[in-house]
């Protein structure tokens, strides 16, 4: 159905690329708003991406890849830009308290703090590390689909998940019962 | 496979993104090492916990429901009927956004607004007095100004949507929609500033940025009964506009716009 409607998009139907908008609208959004934290912010990059899409379309190939990555690719690079100009600030590691929350079942208001927390953890990553977690563990595509969105090596994919999961597992404590410290598997963070 | 060989590999392992023979190796570690298999189980938790947490902060988040219509209505704007000479879309678009393994480039050419800093009211008075017309160009000074203006209109057209808005925000209008006004008047004109010195009634004001007018040249048209005057400069770049109905309402803009400089 997306091939078809890109077709037909691609052909200037204006109809067909409205059902596309509104097929990816909140997937580009979502993605937006956990990067940049920040809901106008989001409708921005939301009004740019398909501003680029239908000005770009026409040089999409499907045979070279798959929509959704290529649609990420143009999400993840004005998020990018964006934070860039904004000079967001990433977190030292001493800003917050730690927030362990080992052993117990979470409640509904836990649940509500689990949102807040993993934002305030976000923030303490640079912008590579929180674009790889949000595309890893959020949108849950593979090291080899995050590599062609982020132009990098699946190696540097893989360094980049570890280097995140180590300072969100600071941030966050141990998660669920006889978790035990962080033992230092990851490498150094990078910094964007 | 020691237990620091294990460590290292243990979050692409969960991913299931290491190759099988080092899998084979490392699950013979994990049947016969009870720490190493907290902490994976440590690990698989807190990525369950990351997963969860991101999806339940946006679960209901959703784009403004005008979202749609406010990009219908700029890509309606674009799409207006143009002229023959304009080109076609194919031809205007901005460079496109790489796939996988192709050439990126996103957004175009550079713009320097410092350059649209000029005063409107300094280019009302250079063109309130304007009551003739003096003629540049070999043979056919209508072709020639269209010639300028389509050029200018192409890069335009080249920005970057955020370099659009801001010169949008700068000149009051559209510079693509001025240009094409331009190219579809029935008295577009080129003029020097030579040109305007003389047809002024009133003194010409120098530049406040320090741009020397006389590098300029000046598309005249009318419009809506109007005087209109845009000049444009040697990069083709239109640096104001003037219009003799209401000339104060061309406001400055001295910094660089933000985002997508290359």
């Amino acid at each position: 159905v997306d091939l078809v409607l890109i077709r037909r998009s691609q052909a200037g139907d204006e109809e067909a690329f409205g059902a596309l908008f509104h097929e990816y609208k909140n997937l580009v959004y979502r993605t937006a708003y956990l990067m940049l934290d920040d809901a106008a912010e989001a409708e921005d990059v939301l009004q740019e991406v398909f501003y680029q899409v239908h000005r770009s379309l026409s040089t999409f190939d499907p045979t070279r890849g798959a929509f959704t990555t290529w649609l990420h690719r143009i999400t993840v690079n004005h998020c990018l830009n964006r934070r860039r100009r904004l000079r967001l600030p990433v977190l030292s590691l001493e800003r917050l308290p730690y927030l362990p929350r080992a052993g117990h079942v979470p409640s509904p208001e836990d649940r509500l703090a689990d949102e807040e927390v993993i934002g305030q953890a976000l923030r303490h990553l640079s912008d590579k590390l929180r674009a790889t977690v949000v595309l890893r563990y959020y949108r849950d595509l593979s090291y080899d689909e995050i590599a062609q969105i982020l132009d990098i090596p699946v190696g540097t994919v893989k360094s980049r998940v570890d280097a995140a999961l180590t300072v969100l597992r600071r941030r966050l404590g141990p998660v669920g019962a006889g978790a035990p410290e962080p033992k230092g598997i990851a490498p150094k963070e990078e910094r964007s | 496979m020691n237990c620091e060989d294990v460590h290292a590999l243990l979050v692409a392992y969960h991913d299931g993104e290491i190759a099988p023979s080092e899998r084979n190796l490392l699950e013979a570690h994990l049947v016969r090492c009870a720490g190493c298999r907290d902490e994976l189980a440590a690990l698989s938790a807190l990525q369950s916990h990351i997963s969860r947490s991101l999806h339940q902060r946006v679960a209901h988040a959703a784009p403004s429901p005008h979202a749609w219509s406010q990009l219908r209505a700029r890509l309606a704007g674009e799409a207006r009927p143009r002229p023959w000479w304009l080109g076609t879309k194919a031809e205007r678009l901005a460079p496109g956004v790489r796939q996988p393994g192709g050439s990126t480039r996103i957004g175009g050419v550079p713009m320097n607004l410092t350059r649209l800093a000029l005063s409107g009211l300094a280019v009302a008075v250079l063109v309130a007095g304007v009551v003739a017309v003096t003629t540049i160009g070999s043979g056919n000074s209508t072709a020639y100004a269209k010639e300028i203006a389509q050029k200018s209109y192409q890069l335009v057209s080249s920005w970057t949507p955020e370099q659009q808005r801001a010169a949008q925000q700068t000149f009051g209008i559209d510079p693509r929609t001025l240009l094409e006004e331009a190219l579809t008047a029935n008295d577009l004109k080129v003029l020097t500033y030579d040109d305007l010195v003389r047809q002024s009634a009133d003194a010409v004001p120098p530049a406040p940025d320090g741009t020397d007018l006389r590098n300029l040249t000046f598309l005249q048209f009318t419009q809506d009964g109007a005087t209109v005057v845009v000049g444009i400069d040697q990069t083709n770049l239109p640096v104001f506009v003037g219009r003799s109905d209401r000339w104060s309402a061309i406001p400055h803009r001295a910094s660089q716009p933000a985002g997508n400089q290359k």
